[in-house]
């Protein structure tokens, strides 16, 4: 496990490589989360995927929709959080489903939230899958997984 | 009399002869003749030249005297109902009939020459005079046709009043000043109009009565239809800060639920990972503590997953449904034998109790009660668990019956209270919130439930549904 931070707007980049390559190309993964505690539990468990992917990752919506702004290195993957301070996890969602360039990305929602109701409304606007965070990291390192084997390795 | 007879034959010299023919003359001649004879018959009985009168008639000639004439009259006059008398302008009873007598009460010889003003009342005395000056007045002319009448009142025997009318006549062509009364008693009328106001009186009396109380009756309506109409506001009002209240705590114990968890899966989230990726660097005290670290915030996260659950059974809508509680119950009683398959518990289970409930929240109900007892009695030897259903006041009571570790009646109040436990977790483990939740499921259908026991003599949980 290696990769290097960069702080700027409070992003930070890491290059993981992985034991088996089940993928043709790396994937790019983008954690949007502003718990810092939360982004190193999904790193973590996306390391230990068995996936060899690159992770990006912004600390709010606005952080994320700039990232984004970089057509040639586009990600596959995002994970997005719903309860954020300023633009919520929804309103980034909608305006990434609003933008030509990175509508097609799937966007998974990654969250604690136990509300049907945030499911419907992540799903109405536009969300590909919603995961709700498994307390146990090994439940949640499953999950992780699944998700990775639908959207990623097709 | 000559000179009617003239203007007659005037008139006819006026017509045309030709027009007329000779028997019409001869007849109007004829009857000219007559009328004379009889003018002259009138004249000579009232200046009493005659006695008598001798009529030719074809059956033979009879006699009419003057009595023959007056006699029928007199019949009529004593025996009519009506009263009675011919008076002087001064009003002396000059004569009276039997009917006036009887008004009266005073036999005619004791009433002739005696005044009329004696038989009424002094008030009416001005009254009567008035009118008697009146028709005293009158000249000429038909007395039956010019008669007076007016209401007025006799004095009867015994200081009694008869009321009366009075059609006063003068007949002057008699004798100048004399009238005739007669006297019609209008007791009966008058009784009859009495009986009559009075009846209008009382139908009055009894309408306006009856208006009075309708009113009020329609008064007392719209008090009560207001005093209701305030109730429901105010009811409804209640309704909508309580369910303002209800949204806010549940909007509050979510979120608070939410944040508490994320922070609480670090915890137990990094813990772990430092026990699986790091084991070689601690000690056993070190992987000790982290195991610590582990079941705390393993307990906290159970602890806030319950009151999530909880804030959120009273929004949840109950569809009802036929709910077999045997069924549920033997199905937790498995499923409790196979988490502890050492353990031995007699269970004795009432099959087919079927009732109307929310099926999922009945199986938490019923989940609750169960593994408590299991719980409870994972201490007691011979323990024994127990679903049934008692009678009483026809209504179906459900229990669950054990004979384990008990509690302290002084603190059953406590049971259903949210994170409130009577044992310790060193002793039995739990969040405290099962019979809360239970206690909340039971009352959203409507029903009751309480608990009987004592400290190590077991338990017993009723419940009853609606």
């Amino acid at each position: 496990m290696g990769g290097r931070r960069d702080g700027k707007r409070g992003h930070v980049l890491f290059y993981v490589k992985l034991k088996s390559m089940k993928t043709a190309k790396t994937h790019k993964i983008l954690i949007i989360d502003d718990d810092p505690n939360e982004i190193e539990l999904t790193r973590r468990t996306l390391s230990r995927a068995g996936v060899e992917v690159k992770i990006e990752t912004a600390s709010c919506g606005d952080a994320a929709l700039e990232l984004l702004q970089n057509k040639d290195d586009l990600p596959s993957l995002i994970f997005l959080d719903l309860k954020m301070p300023g633009l919520s996890g929804i309103d980034t969602l909608r305006l990434i489903r609003a933008d030509e360039h990175v509508k097609n990305i799937t966007v998974i929602i990654l969250t604690n939230s136990m509300m049907e109701s945030d499911k419907k409304g992540a799903f109405a606007s536009g969300a590909n899958g919603f995961l709700q965070k498994a307390y146990d990291i090994d439940q949640f390192g499953m999950d992780i997984k699944a998700v990775l084997e639908r959207w990623l390795i097709k | 009399m000559m000179k009617k007879t003239a203007a007659i034959k005037s008139k006819k010299a006026k017509g045309s002869a030709s027009r007329v023919s000779k028997a019409a003359g001869e007849k109007i001649q004829e009857l000219e003749t007559r009328l004379a004879e009889a003018e002259e018959t009138l004249e000579a009985i009232r200046s009493g030249a005659v006695d008598a009168l001798v009529v030719s008639a074809p059956e033979g000639d009879q006699v009419y005297t003057l009595k023959g004439a007056e006699y029928p009259y007199r019949v009529f006059f004593e025996t009519m109902n009506e009263g009675g008398a011919v008076i002087s302008h001064e009003g002396l009873i000059l004569a009276c009939n039997k009917s006036f007598e009887r008004m009266i009460g005073t036999k005619l010889k004791r009433l002739a020459g005696k005044s009329f003003y004696d038989c009424i009342p002094s008030e009416e005395s001005p009254k009567i005079s008035h009118f008697i000056s009146s028709i005293c007045e009158t000249k000429t002319g038909d007395a039956c046709q010019q008669a007076l009448r007016v209401e007025s009142v006799l004095l009867a025997p015994r200081g009694g009043r008869v009321p009366v009318q009075l059609a006063l006549s003068a007949v002057h062509e008699v004798e100048k000043g004399h009238i005739c009364v007669v006297i019609t008693d209008l007791t009966d009328q008058k009784r009859a109009e009495e009986i009559l106001r009075r009846s209008q009186d009382e139908l009055e009396f009894k309408v306006r009565q009856r208006t009075a109380e309708l009113e009020v009756t329609q008064e007392e309506l719209l008090a009560q239809n207001e005093e209701l109409r305030v109730t429901r506001d105010q009811l409804e009002n209640s309704n909508d800060s309580l369910t303002d209240v209800n949204k806010e705590l549940e909007a509050f114990t979510y979120s608070v639920s939410h944040d508490l968890r994320a922070p609480v899966r670090h915890v137990s989230g990094f813990a772990k990972i430092v026990l699986e990726d790091y084991a070689d660097k601690l000690d056993t005290t070190g992987k000790n503590y982290l195991a610590r670290i582990l079941r705390g915030s393993e307990k906290m996260l159970r602890l806030i997953d319950d009151l999530l659950h909880f804030s959120q059974l009273s929004s949840l809508d109950i569809k009802r449904d036929m709910v077999d509680l045997s069924k549920l119950a033997s199905d937790v009683i498995r499923q409790l034998s196979e988490t502890e398959p050492d353990r031995k518990v007699e269970f004795e289970l009432k099959g087919g109790l079927t009732v109307s409930a929310d099926y999922q929240l009945m199986e938490i109900v019923i989940s609750n009660l169960i593994g408590n007892a299991w719980k409870f009695t994972s201490k007691t030897e011979n323990a024994r668990i127990e679903f049934g259903v008692l009678n009483q006041n026809n209504r179906a009571v459900y229990y669950v019956r054990d004979n384990g570790a008990g509690f302290n009646p002084k603190y059953k109040e406590k049971l259903f209270q949210p994170f409130q436990r009577l044992h310790s977790e060193n002793e039995f483990t739990g969040t405290g919130i099962g019979l809360a939740i239970v206690e909340r499921i039971i009352r959203r259908h409507g029903g009751k439930v309480w608990a009987e026991g004592g400290t190590g003599k077991g338990a017993t949980f009723f419940f009853t549904l609606n």
